[in-house]
């Protein structure tokens, strides 16, 4: 039986950790390593770092810190942001991370995520959907962290990404996140539904209930939570905790 | 310092899996011609990718030859998800390529229909699942025994061994109805289905009996 998965989500803007709302309005919130080193000891199921300003490489990349976290956590990390390629994703890989997660680049070019996982099996290919629900009630996915409109819609997206080869799916409600309001638990479920790879849900977890809220009612295999854990409102272990109450499985 | 020898294929995480040896206090190196493995007290073969890629490099690098050589040596080699699933004879997921052959066994896919009895069963699998025993299998003595059935390990993967007329078994994950087999061994060989180096304090544990067998 897999557990339920608690992940850690930081979003970074070399050297810090950052977090804003909607994706925006950026507030530094400190080093990542020592961010992730927390998480770890609290009982995280994974690490999740997303280079908001997609920089791989250069002065103060993303992948220097890698290094330094993947020395002393020992849970899966899944590096995302700026990855356009295979060589951009070995690059994330041989800095130790487990997993890569991308964007951007695969609503250009789908043929990508046939390419990695076909390079680096589909386990390791995390595709995120960003999206931002038009008023019309349609899911359209954004990319470049939440500030670029595509003419793609969430649901059928996923569907695509699943046949090209992802191996999970990150779902993000750029509406909810950073907002504290709760899941979008519409979008997650519409996912799910289309989807039979694992799904992780993300945006706007304010409470544990709210998480288990995602699993129960939207029928993700995992979460992805930020701000609830960088704010300190709540721990990995609260989280957990609620999600045993409601009699699901997780490790602690 | 025990000097482990980490098999380079180009796969994956090849990386991480060198963290975690080097906090563990053994001595890691990268081993991409068959010279590299001479000096290994162990082998270690990690794994992300697809079985038919992996072998084809192995061999191609003539490191099939050097890591039989060593097994038959008597030093430990494990093999991590893929790594171990490059330890058995064959896998369908690329049934014109075979495997390294050290244990007996075929790798299959993880039957679909699991999805039928829990829909939280999905393929790939991902997440983190109990280290069963199986019964009259003891694991004092073995690369489990700082470990208990209570232990998580953390599991990628769409494939796994086919235990029938396993006898290697030392260690299942429940999947659907039935036991999935986590973790092999025959003599000095071991595998793991899961990540080992990625498991937290249980998969340290592990690693960290590895290294003083």
């Amino acid at each position: 039986m897999t557990a339920i998965r608690v992940i850690a989500r930081l979003d970074i803007k070399a050297p810090n950790l950052v977090k804003g709302v909607h994706l925006e309005g950026l507030r530094i919130m400190g080093l990542p390593s020592d961010f992730s080193e927390r998480y770890y000891v609290q009982g995280a199921d994974e690490i999740i770092y997303q280079d908001i300003v997609a920089s791989l490489y250069g002065r103060n990349n993303i992948l220097d810190l890698v290094i330094d976290t993947a020395k002393n956590v020992f849970i899966p990390m899944t590096i995302g942001g700026g990855i356009r390629s295979v060589e951009d994703a070995r690059a994330a890989l041989r800095a130790g991370g487990d997993k890569i997660s991308i964007n951007t680049a695969v609503t250009k070019s789908p043929e990508l995520i046939s390419e990695l996982s076909k390079t680096f099996g589909s386990q390791c290919i995390v595709v995120t959907i960003e999206t931002i629900r038009d008023k019309d009630g349609v899911y359209r996915v954004f990319t470049d962290n939440g500030r670029e409109r595509s003419n793609l819609e969430a649901v059928a997206w996923a569907g695509q990404v699943e046949k090209l080869g992802a191996g999970e799916i990150l779902i993000t409600s750029v509406d909810q996140e950073g907002t504290f309001k709760g899941f979008d638990i519409n979008l997650i479920r519409n996912i799910t539904e289309r989807v039979k790879i694992p799904v992780i849900a993300h945006g706007g977890a304010g409470s544990p209930e709210d998480v288990v809220s995602a699993i129960r009612d939207g029928n993700a295999d995992a979460v992805a939570i930020a701000s609830i854990l960088h704010y300190e409102r709540f721990t990995i272990k609260d989280v957990k905790k609620a999600l045993i109450s409601a009699g699901y499985e997780v490790r602690l | 310092m025990i000097k482990v020898g980490i098999i380079d294929y180009d796969c994956g995480n090849l990386f991480s899996v060198h963290h975690t040896l080097k906090h563990i206090g053994a001595e890691p190196y990268f081993c991409k011609t068959p010279d590299d493995t001479a000096r290994a007290d162990r082998l270690l073969l990690p794994g992300v990718g697809a079985f038919g890629d992996a072998i084809s490099t192995i061999r191609q690098r003539g490191l099939a030859e050097a890591i039989c050589e060593v097994a038959k040596a008597g030093r430990p080699v494990m093999g991590i998800c893929l790594g171990m699933q490059l330890l058995v004879d064959k896998s369908e997921e690329d049934e014109g390529q075979q495997g390294l052959g050290l244990i007996p066994g075929q790798i299959v896919r993880l039957p679909t229909n699991a999805r039928e009895i829990n829909s939280r069963f999905k393929i790939p699998n991902v997440g983190w699942s109990h280290l069963n025993r199986p019964e009259g299998i003891d694991w004092s003595d073995t690369i489990l025994k700082r470990n208990n059935e209570k232990d998580f390990t953390y599991f990628v993967h769409s494939y796994h061994l086919d235990s029938k007329n396993s006898k290697h078994v030392l260690a299942t994950q429940k999947f659907g109805d039935m036991q999935s087999p986590s973790v092999i061994v025959r003599d000095n060989i071991s595998g793991c289905q899961f990540h080992p180096e990625r498991s937290s304090d249980a998969g340290l544990n592990i690693l960290k009996t590895w290294i003083e067998l």
